[in-house]
């Protein structure tokens, strides 16, 4: 098998008998462990503004939400310990090149270490997606970590004329018509 | 003294197919036991596991995924030792898989089911079309079926085929705007597009509200809109079965004449359970079958347990259009082109179904950009401009049965209850192959006519979790595991409630003959008790 998943216990039936108290909620209900307490709970605030401007720089953007930084932020710094250090050289080479319109980011990139530009996309992809990681094909377990889903920022260009899967537009049949949109996209 | 049995019939499974035999059985009067590995589990945790989820393109992850009933995802579940890596996404929990599988719900049509006499490959089908049409009739009206009445659903372009005794259920639901541009640009070139039959209609149906276009059939309909086995879990208890939950079987114990005597299962706490019954009804998928009847040592005189596995085995195209098209507004799959179902080169190749992909692209789309280092501003204009553009064409290839495409108990792994998990060979044979170059100039084809760019058109190959063949139908005992009526010739009170009776693929979601088969074995079973 190619996925890197979490070997299943093979137990006993008498381990079984004797051990099932031990198994903690999260094997039963997976949805017990995916919920907003992962937020970071011993980070000072101006970290987490620190790195909300960051983000708001990488992206573009002027107001993004200071809970779902935090949450970026813890998720990134929990997956990659590097991260820290990544972070800070990546504001400083932003500033050495006097870096405010992202798009000059890719020729900014190409003056950077690769990591730097690494970290920079880690960044804007979890604002972009709504989760950090990658995800490895069909794997029951792989680094990636929730940050989001209504909030994730790939769904604003499109909110008009799709729906965020889950959600509804209303009533059978809409989409016989394309959006409103249509003569302009 | 009359023997006493726990019950008249126990299925095993608690599936689609598993659920519609022991509500026709329970609703007909017979005392019903289902067995399920899993739990009972509400849509609305499964839909919040999705909406929380960091794996949406896994869909298998909002779901269960206990030691005791894994999902098939779960490492060493499934040990691949062949060319291709089989891993269908299949569930344990009551209403099976049918959770995740966007309801396409096509019939066979009658060459489909005489492969061999017409074509000289593969097997026939040992009953034909009409045997199977009347149980057809019902199927659709259990699951709620909106279809078209005047499609070749052969894709040659003649009159309504294949035959019909009663019009669908439900009308078609109104084609998206994404197939009808598609269609109208690459139809100009002599391809046969089809509206997809569906267990998902735009109007209420047994208690389900219309499709509203949440655009999430796959992994969960949010609303219920879309048919799912948990609906005939609970009409089966609403007519009088009893459904046990936390219950693995793992041995068909066999009785005198030939008949099995008892089913054996065991719960998460370990405790196992022997139950009796007249009948056994065995509904347990296409892989979960075989295991428990090879692990049983039943029904395998023939040494075809286990052998013949076929996958619609398939490959994709993606590419951005030059206009907007739209996908993602509507249900996610709506049909497709069907020029290759049926005709003489299937004495040469497998059939091809072409299906029109109609999901929101935004994931895959910000994905490539960011890979692209496209950020800021562009970022924005270029999601929108390609989720708008992006075009997913997903092919299935019809496969024959080989006795080496095997599914076996593993002799290495083993899940929390002691009982071992599977172990699959399985390759894609040179009928497959040569078919995989006529879709591919297809596939150039659609590209030209959309005046596309290409993002992917040689995917390799791509599970497709149609699972058939591995307890094949036949009409001798010598090379099959059951005869026409799912029955298996070494025990007959003992029958299969599975897509793996399925003797010849075709290229249609096997799920509508799987439950039209289950309810014809309700009806034999009834007579007999």
């Amino acid at each position: 098998m190619k996925n890197n998943a979490v070997k299943t216990p093979c137990l006993s039936r008498r381990e079984l008998l004797g051990g099932m108290a031990a198994v903690s909620a999260a094997a039963f209900f997976p949805w017990a462990t995916r919920t907003w307490a992962d937020s970071p709970d011993a980070t000072s605030e101006q970290a987490i503004q620190d790195f909300l401007m960051l983000s708001e720089r990488l992206t573009g953007r002027e107001a993004l939400d200071a809970r779902i930084a935090g949450r970026v932020w813890q998720a990134l710094l929990d997956s990659d310990e590097r991260f820290a250090d990544h972070q800070r050289l990546l504001v400083q080479a932003m500033d050495d090149a006097n870096l405010t319109d992202m798009r000059s980011f890719k020729a900014f990139a190409a003056t950077q270490p690769e990591a730097l530009t690494q970290a920079a996309i880690a960044i804007i992809s979890a604002w972009y997606l709504g989760f950090t990681g990658s995800v490895e094909g069909h794997s029951a377990t792989d680094n990636t970590r929730f940050i989001t889903y209504t909030g994730a920022l790939m769904f604003e260009p499109t909110i008009d004329a799709t729906v965020i899967p889950t959600y509804s537009r209303g009533h059978s049949d809409y989409w016989v018509d394309p959006p409103a949109s249509i003569a302009t996209d | 003294m009359a023997t006493q049995f726990d019950a008249d019939v126990i299925v095993i499974g608690s599936g689609a197919l598993g659920n519609n035999a022991a509500f026709e059985l329970a609703q007909q009067g017979k005392s019903v036991i289902i067995l399920e590995a899993g739990e009972h589990v509400p849509r609305w945790k499964i839909v919040e596991n999705f909406r929380t989820s960091s794996r949406k393109g896994n869909f298998n992850d909002p779901y269960p995924n206990a030691p005791w009933a894994p999902t098939s995802y779960q490492e060493n579940y499934i040990e691949n030792t062949g060319d291709f890596d089989l891993f269908p996404g299949m569930l344990k929990l009551v209403g099976g898989t049918t959770w995740h599988w966007a309801a396409a719900t096509w019939r066979y049509i009658p060459s489909d089911m005489k492969l061999k006499t017409l074509y000289g490959v593969g097997r026939d089908w040992p009953i034909e079309y009409d045997e199977l049409e009347p149980y057809y009739v019902r199927a659709e009206k259990a699951l709620g079926v909106s279809g078209s009445d005047t499609d070749d659903q052969s894709g040659q372009g003649g009159d309504a085929w294949p035959p019909r005794s009663e019009p669908y259920p439900v009308s078609p639901e109104a084609d998206t705007y994404y197939f009808q541009r598609i269609r109208d640009r690459i139809s100009a070139e002599g391809y046969h597009f089809i509206h997809e039959p569906n267990a998902r209609t735009h109007k209420p149906w047994d208690g389900r509200p219309a499709c509203s276009g949440n655009n999430n059939c796959m992994p969960v309909c949010p609303i219920g809109a879309m048919y799912s086995g948990d609906v005939h879990a609970r009409h089966a208890e609403n007519a009088g079965a009893k459904l046990i939950t936390d219950a693995t079987a793992y041995h068909l114990e066999k009785g005198d004449n030939g008949k099995i005597a008892a089913v054996h299962y065991r719960s998460s706490n370990g405790d196992d359970t022997r139950l009796s019954a007249q009948y056994f009804i065995v509904a347990a998928h296409g892989l979960e079958t075989p295991k428990l009847l090879l692990l049983s040592d039943v029904a395998n005189s023939s040494d075809q347990v286990g052998r013949n596995l076929m996958d619609h085995t398939g490959m994709g195209l993606q590419f951005l259009a030059d206009e907007p098209v739209w996908p993602g507004r509507g249900p996610v799959q709506q049909g497709g082109i069907f020029n290759w179902r049926d005709g003489d080169f299937r004495r040469e190749h497998s059939a091809i179904k072409h299906a029109l992909t109609n999901m929101v692209p935004n994931t895959a789309v910000t994905q490539r950009l960011l890979d692209n280092l496209i950020v800021g501003p562009e970022l924005d204009d270029r999601i929108r401009h390609d989720a708008a553009r992006w075009v997913d064409i997903s092919t299935v290839f019809e496969m024959l049965p080989h006795a080496h495409n095997t599914v076996r108990p593993s002799t290495r792994y083993k899940d929390a209850l002691g009982i071992p998990m599977l172990t699959v060979n399985y390759s894609v044979d040179n009928y497959v192959k040569a078919a995989a170059d006529v879709a591919k100039r297809d596939y150039a084809n659609f590209v030209r006519l959309m005046n596309g760019q290409v993002i992917e058109d040689d995917t390799g190959w791509q599970n497709r979790d149609h699972l058939m063949g591995s307890v094949i139908m036949g009409d001798k005992a010598e090379d099959s595991v059951v005869n026409g009526e799912c029955r298996t010739w070494d025990h007959d009170n003992l029958f299969l409630a599975t897509t793996g009776v399925i003797p010849a693929s075709g290229v249609i979601n096997p799920t509508l003959a799987g439950v039209a088969l289950s309810i014809r074995i309700a009806d034999i079973i009834a007579k007999e008790i």
